[in-house]
Formats: structure tokens, sequence, C-alpha cells
């Protein structure tokens, strides 16, 4: 207990200390630092290929012709929709949660040196045991919602330490197994939905009317009215900073970033390389399940149905953890930028798009994430020469003196 | 023109740190040209903007009397520039032919022809007699004939200019001399060769000429015919190196690390490659295992720091008299051990951390470094830099340096570094030297000696004979698996152990060491 508490009162210190030596120069650093450009640009680009094809496809709603105004309206929708008002906001915080959660899931096992593919199968086992728990047990209300969330976490965890004892112990790539898991993961969800104590034939999804587990609101829908908000985002938030601690500044995320970095020079040093693998697959699959109770337990839930699909929240997982490049405090910002662009996206339909536009652009700011490392690099190399040449426009004056030979030594 | 390659005031910078300030390199047709430096002095970089890995910010590069511009290891392809670059880069898993034609394949109907490189490098093969299997995986190929394959490699792109960054440095003495045949093959028939190497008798063995650096800067480039190696060696690092090792007779006490029995087979059970060994390394020597690589060494280190498992009953490793048979590699550090690997880059470092977190990587859940789990950053980072300080690393940012952007010598001093200063009093030091300039080696020597005095056990394996005569208070000869023999470096020569070393000898010794000498 003493332990824990130090642990925190030094997590409180160092985000204090962030914000006492709070610098807006080292801030610019970070937004002018070459890999956070890359992710704007990548993300303009998106964007703007979003909007090239939302030119081809526009039409008058009332004329059904082809119209660029209605495009010029899509795209307002697309880039504004988030933030028309204060309602459109806190949904887009209120949706951006899980997604921030995947995405960590997703980000934390990449740092570690493990492709979590299985996000997806932690979620979904995550759902169905937060559910359960939101269902099934009777609690006082706030404690029922932690022990839903506790359930949907752990039931994540032993999903992601499956790959990760078997990778740890037999050397089977985490990629295989975890995707395996997501079948598994689906059938046994498919089968556990319709259990008929937790089943809602009416609604067809398990029943969520279960008013002491609900995520509890803290009067936040008062800053944003209308909107479906709750503490979700706080959770989301909280997490991703105690993740980025627990990677920069424990021995524990010292020990996980070796392994990742060289398995053999990590075998060498005396760290566990089984304990670690399971542990950051643990990890990984706790954080996909607590994005699914944050997805299933709010007042207005998702519902969760028995359909033979795999949750594309994992898929969504990994674009955020590509787009903030693993870092936990970024993928605070992709997660929610994903879900600003999502929530444009369904505004448009309004105008007769397809919301499937979010997809594409989605993808494109992916690829373009891919490649800008690459363009980054031609454009150094570009500029490098044009520096060059300039400079060999001034060294060339000078060359024409003999260039003076060093011969025999100068020290004795 | 004269010169077949020139490089005029070179000038590179990383960062803070002037890795060539304003250097010149000439280099003939026919000619071995030797580039000699500390460690971190900025060879290897040189070599690299030669390459094309590196653009020069300063400086110009003439080719056969003509300016050009190298970008990429492409350009200095089409220019018949070829490198063995330290840390070989080849491609694990690829077999030898594929690895010798990747960059270049030919394609026949869009199919990939290596029917027709095959005939090409058969015919280098036997020409310069660089006998590999073409058909092997580079990991299963010896590192001798990775180096062949790397320069294979190069003849196969028809390199007119051969540079080889430390090519002895992985190499047995006999793999040393076939290196030096081929090069001066190549210097008969006009192609330039630049070498690095950090062994003044090698430089004196086959370069003409040879370019000094220190810490960035052109030292001088001296006629090796006139040069001695000690001059060589005072010119390198600016003052006198001692090359013998002064030390005091060992008062060996109370044995520190016991090997009894040791046997050891290979994966399927069809060769034994250590053979019932026995031996004890007490507290106050050093104990060098000398031998040909690939007769048992790395199996032997293996085994005693725990890297490999023992798998054969009845063999037993005690260290201070616990059994750590079936202990793990944290539980030998905590009962005192210290290992200096063989691999520093598969094993020593994490290349993509930097300096700092490279010292505590077996440390960091010690009071010192972490309370609550929680690092504790101001030590550690107090601590390297004491370190740094104390043996002397050089890096172009101090200890926020990542391990990958060092030089090989800076990180093999890295690595002695965290393993002398680790609590421990038992040391295992796979060819500690390896890479090192003759001043780091002097240091090297040094310390194992100042450990051994301060009473600590040491086991060193080196493949180098000197090394082994100047530091060793009791050889063991190791052949296929076996010791063959217990020496006294007092009582013994070169001669001596080198007919141990091929197995021709063998004496009849029980391995133990508790009476001493025999
Ligand atoms: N990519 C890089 N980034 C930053 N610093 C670098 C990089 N490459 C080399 N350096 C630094 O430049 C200096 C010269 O390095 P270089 O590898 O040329 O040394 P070297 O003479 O080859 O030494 P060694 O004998 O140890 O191999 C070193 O201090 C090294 O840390
Ligand atoms: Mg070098």
């Amino acid at each position: 207990m003493e332990k824990i508490k130090q642990f925190f009162s030094k997590l409180w210190v160092s985000i204090k200390d962030f914000f006492v030596n709070f610098n807006y120069k080292k801030v610019l650093k970070i937004f002018t630092n070459t890999k956070v450009l890359n992710s704007f640009a990548a993300i303009f680009v998106g964007l703007l290929i979003g909007f090239i094809v939302m030119i081809f496809v526009a039409k008058n709603p009332f004329t059904g012709e082809w119209s660029f105004n209605t495009a010029l309206d899509g795209l307002e929708r697309l880039f504004g929709g988030g933030s028309r008002s204060l309602k459109n906001f806190g949904d887009v915080l209120f949706k951006a949660a899980p997604l921030i959660l995947v995405g960590l899931s997703v980000g934390f096992a990449f740092k570690t040196g493990l492709f979590n593919i299985g996000a997806s199968g932690q979620f979904m086992v995550g759902g169905v045991a937060a559910l359960y728990a939101a269902n099934l047990l009777t609690l006082p209300t706030g404690l029922h919602f932690v022990v839903a969330a506790l359930a949907g976490i752990a039931a994540g965890a032993i999903w992601g330490f499956v790959p990760g004892i078997l990778k740890a112990i037999y050397n089977v790539n985490e990629v295989i197994t975890t995707i395996m898991m997501n079948y598994i993961a689906m059938y046994l969800t498919v089968m556990m939905v319709t259990y008929p104590k937790v089943y809602d034939g009416g609604l067809t999804a398990i029943n969520t009317n279960f008013p002491t587990a609900h995520t509890p609101v803290l009067g936040l829908d008062k800053l944003f009215p209308g909107s479906n908000i709750d503490i979700s985002i706080i959770i989301a938030i909280l997490v991703a900073v105690l993740i980025w601690f627990v990677l920069e500044k424990t021995t524990l995320g010292y020990q996980l970033k070796a392994v990742g970095h060289s398995k053999d020079a990590s075998k060498y040093a005396g760290i566990n390389y089984k304990k670690s693998v399971a542990v950051s697959m643990m990890i990984a699959g706790g954080l996909a399940g607590l994005a699914a109770a944050l997805y299933y337990l709010p007042i207005k839930p998702a519902y969760f149905r028995p359909i033979e699909v795999i949750s594309p929240i994992g898929f969504e997982g990994i674009s955020i953890a590509l787009i903030g490049q693993s870092h936990p405090l970024a993928i605070i910002f992709s997660g929610t930028l994903i879900s600003y662009i999502k929530e444009g996206a369904s505004q448009m339909q309004l105008f007769g798009f397809n919301k499937e536009i979010t997809n594409i652009v989605i993808s494109v700011i992916i690829y373009m994430i891919a490649i800008s490392s690459y363009l980054g690099m031609v454009i150094n190399k570009r500029k490098e020469r044009k520096r060059e040449l300039a400079k060999e426009e001034e060294t060339d004056e000078e060359n024409k003196e003999e260039p003076q030979v060093k011969g025999g030594e100068i020290n004795g | 023109m004269d010169y077949a390659i020139e490089m005029l005031n070179i000038t590179k910078s990383f960062g803070p740190l002037v890795a060539n300030d304003n250097i010149d390199l000439k280099v003939k047709h026919g000619e071995i040209h030797a580039i000699l430096g500390e460690n971190g002095a900025g060879k290897s970089t040189l070599m690299s903007i030669l390459f094309g890995l590196y653009k020069a910010d300063k400086g110009t590069i003439k080719i056969n009397g003509e300016t050009v511009n190298i970008d990429s290891p492409n350009d200095a392809n089409d220019l018949n520039i070829g490198m063995v670059h330290q840390h070989f880069k080849l491609v694990e898993v690829f077999t030898v032919l594929e690895n010798i034609v990747l960059g270049l394949e030919d394609k026949k109907k869009g199919y990939l022809d290596l029917e027709t490189p095959r005939e090409k490098i058969q015919k280098l093969i036997d020409r310069y007699n660089l006998k590999v299997d073409l058909n092997a995986l580079i990991k299963d190929i010896s590192v001798g004939a990775q180096q062949r394959v790397e320069i294979l490699k190069m003849l196969y792109r028809d390199a007119e200019t051969l540079i080889f960054d430390e090519p002895t440095a992985v190499l047995t003495p006999q793999e040393i001399d076939g290196l030096f045949e081929i090069i001066r093959e190549f210097a008969k028939e006009g192609k330039s060769i630049i070498i690095i190497t950090h062994k003044l008798n090698e430089i004196k063995a086959i370069a003409d000429n040879c370019t000094i650096l220190r810490k960035g800067k052109h030292v001088g480039t001296v006629d090796v015919k006139d040069t001695s190696v000690n001059r060589l060696a005072k010119l390198m690092v600016g003052r006198d190196v001692d090359f013998s090792v002064e030390k005091a007779l060992s008062k060996p006490k109370d044995s520190v690390l016991s090997v009894k029995n040791l046997n050891y087979y290979n994966k399927d059970k069809t060769k034994k490659l250590l053979n019932n060994i026995n031996f004890d390394v007490r507290e106050g020597e050093i104990v060098c295992i000398a031998g040909i690589e690939g007769n048992g060494q790395t199996e032997l280190v293996n085994l005693i720091t725990g890297l490999d498992p023992v798998t054969e009953e009845g063999s037993l490793i005690s260290l201070n008299k616990e059994d750590i048979t079936k202990a793990s590699i944290r539980e030998r550090f905590e009962a005192g051990m210290s290992h200096i690997p063989e691999d520093r880059h598969k094993h020593g470092l994490i290349l993509d951390y930097n300096l700092a977190e490279n010292f505590i990587s077996n440390t960091y859940y010690k009071p010192k470094f972490q309370e609550h789990h929680i690092l504790n950053f101001e030590n550690i980072y107090h601590y390297a830099e004491e370190l740094i300080e104390k043996y002397d690393v050089r890096s172009s940012l101090g200890s926020k340096s990542k391990a990958r952007s060092m030089s090989g010598g800076n990180q093999q001093k890295a690595i002695i570094a965290r393993e002398t200063s680790r609590k421990h009093n038992f040391l295992v030091a796979a060819q500690p030297t390896r890479g090192l300039d003759v001043g780091a080696i002097e240091y090297v020597h040094k310390t194992l000696v100042e450990e051994r005095d301060r009473g600590n056990a040491i086991l060193v394996i080196s493949l180098e004979l000197d090394e082994v005569m100047n530091i060793a208070d009791r050889i063991l000869v190791i052949y296929e698996g076996q010791i063959m023999a217990e020496l006294d470096p007092k009582k013994t020569n070169v001669e001596e152990i080198g007919l141990y070393m091929s197995g021709s000898k063998k004496q009849k010794v029980n391995g133990g060491s508790k009476d001493g000498e025999n």
C-alpha cells in the first residue's frame, strides 16, 4: 500500500514538474519536430484527398446533379462538424475515449516490440465481461461502474496474455495468435450475448438498463450541454499519462522497451524476456478491455449484438497508434482527431455523402505517414544539395589556390 | 593524374562534435594505404564519406583526378569503390550467393537469375582463393567466411578501390595471413586499398603509407617503411605507449569460479562441443583461455554466463561456492559475475538506448537507480558522466548519445566501463580488446590487472597470443572443446602454445588448478 502511495506521489510530482517547468519554447520544439510535422502534413493531405473524392461524388440533394457547392458544404462539415457546437464537441470527446484506449493498446505493445493485431478480440471479450458485471452484480452506484470496468480490463488482459505467453514460451508469432484470438473472441461473444439473463430480446442486444453501473457523468454535461459526454474521456487521458509514465519513467518501462529493442541484449542483461512479453501483452489487452467498458457502459451506450463480425475498432486502434507514432501522449490527440473526423463525416451525410469517406481520409493519412519519413528524407536531401550548390560557388574561388598538402608529421 | 583517390579538406560534424576536421587523404593506384587513429578519431566516418554513406560538410573528392559527387553507396559503386564495413552488412537469412548479388540482381524473363552470377562469382573464388559455400546461409558460416562474402561482394561489383574497415579484428591469425595475401594480390593488379586497423604490426606488414588521425584531425601521412611501430603509436595517441603490461606476481587465493565435468553437445546431439572441462579461477589471478576461434570458447562462455543452459547431467558450475549451474543470468550477476560479451552489438548493447541507459542495463533495478520502481534519472546520468570521464568514452552527445551512433571502439569501452564498475568479484571477458586502439588496449589491460590486484578472479578469452602472453597468470589452451594444456606464461612461448592450439600436442592435465602450475 505504502509503495503504491509512493508511486502515485512520484507520478504526481513528475506531472507537476511538467507544468511548473512548462516552457513554450519546449512546446514549440515539439511542434516543429519533423515527426510531428510529418503527422500534421499527413493529416492535411488526407483531408485534401478526401475532399477530392467528395468533389467527384457530390450531388445537389434536391436536383441530384453534380454540384461543387455541395462538395464545399460537405467539406465544411468534415472540417468543422466536430466543433459546430459544444454538443458536437462533447460528443467528439465522448467517442474519443475508447478510441484513445485502443490506440494505447496497440501503441504500448508496439513500443515494447510487439504487434497487437488482437485489440479487437480483447475489446470484444472486455465488452462482454463489463456488460455481464453490469447486469449480473448488484452493487452501489459508482462502485458498480468501477467493478464492471475492472471486469472488462481483466477479460482483455487475459485475451492479451494468451498470445503473450505463447510468444514467450513457444516463440509463436503474436501477429498470428492475436488474429486467431480475434476469431475466438467473436464466436465466444456471440454465444455469450444471447445468455438469457443478460440478453434483451427487444433490443436484440445485451441489456443496457443497469442504472448503477453506468459511466458517471460528474456534471460534464453542464460543460457540453446536450452531448453524451461522461468521465470516460478523463479516464482515457489519465490512463494515457499513466502509460507514458510507466514507459518513460519506471523500471518496468525500461525493461519492456529494452526487450522491444533487442531480445538478445536484454537477455544478456538478465532481463526476463518471457515475463516481459507476457506482461506487455497483458497490459495491451487490459487497455483494449477498458476501452470496451467505456464503450458499452455509458448511459447512451453502444449495443452489443450477436453478430459474427470482428469489431473494427481494433484496426482503428492501429491507425490511431500509427498517427500518434505510438507515443502515449500523442495518441490522446490522434484518437481525438479520428473521433473528430468521424463526427464530421456523420454530419456530411446530411448532404448525401457516404460516411465511409472517413475511412478514405484515415487510410490516406496512414499511407502518408508511412511514406512521410521517406518524403522527409528526400526533402532534406534536396535542401542539402541546394545548400551545397550555394557553398560550392563560394568555395570554388578559394579552391583555385593550391590546396595545402599535409605531409610528414606535425606532432613529434 | 597520379592519384586514384583524393579526399581534400574533408570536414564532417555530428552535432557539436567535429568527427573529421579538414582531412586530406591521397591514395595511388596499386597502393595499400593504412589509416590509423584512436577510437572515435573519425576513421570510419571518413571512409563512410568516401563510400557515400555520409555527406561531408565541406571538402572535395577526386577520383583519378576528376572531382566527383558521391551521394550514396550506389554512386560509390558506379565509381568502382567498394567497402567492407566494421560491422558486416549481410542479410543473415539469405544465402551467400543471394547476399553477393543483392542490389545488382540479373533478371531473365523477369525472373531472378542466379546462375550467370554464380559462374562469375565462382571464377572470383577460384582466382583469389576466397573459399565460401555459395549455398550456405550467412547465419551458418563463420565470421571469417562472412568477411570473404563481403570481399566477393566488392569484387562482383568490379571495385577498383577497396576499403577495409578493421577487417582483422574478427579474424584468426591464419585468416589474417590469408586476407593479407589476397590484399597484396589486389594491389599487384593496380587496385587501390585503404585499410583501417589498430594493429600496428599489421600496418608494418602490409601497408605502403599510413595516414594518422587524432580526434578528427589529420596528424600526418608517413611512409611505413621508415617508421617504427613505437613511432606510429606515439603519433596516434600523442604520447609513448607501453606495450608490455607491468604486473606483480599473482598471489591467487580461494577459488571463485569452479567448472567441473562440463560437457556440451550441439543442438541435435551429433557433435560434442565441450568435452569434460575442468578448471578453477581463483581470487587474484587472470586465467586466459587461448585457442583458435570456434574450438568451444563461445559455448564455454555462454554456459558460464547463462546465455545457454547447461544440458548435461553431472556438469557443474559454481561461483563463490554457490552452485549456479541452473541459475538465471540475473542470479549469476547477483552472485558476483560480470561479463564482457564477445558480440557487442548482439549482446553488449541495446543500440537504440543511449549511453546512460546502457550503463544501467543490468543494474537498473538497484536502489541507486530506482526507488519504488521509478527510475532515478539524476543518479543515472550522474553515474554515466562518471563512467564516461573515468573510461574516456568518446561520443558526440556524451551520456545522451545513442549507442548505435558511437564508434566501435567506444562502444566496447562503454561495455568494459559498465562491467568493471559493477559490484562483482568474477569477470568473464570475451575478447575484451577487440577493436580497441593501442592506447585503449593498454588501459584495458591495466584495468584487468588492477581488478586482479583487488582480489577479483578474471577469466579472459582471447584469440590473440600476444595478449594472452601479456596478461595471463595462467593459460589454458582449448582445442576441439578440450583443455589441451595448462601453462605458465613465464615458462612457455608462443610456439609451444601454437602446438597445443592446433591439437598437435596434448598435455596430461587434470584441468584442476588447486595446485597451481604442474
Ligand atoms: N551517425 C552518427 N551520429 C552521431 N555521432 C556519430 C555518428 N557516427 C559517428 N559519430 C561520432 O563520430 C566520432 C567518430 O566516429 P568513427 O566511427 O568515425 O570513429 P573511428 O575512428 O572509426 O573509431 P573506432 O576505431 O572506434 O571504430 C565518434 O565520436 C562517434 O561517436
Ligand atoms: Mg570505426
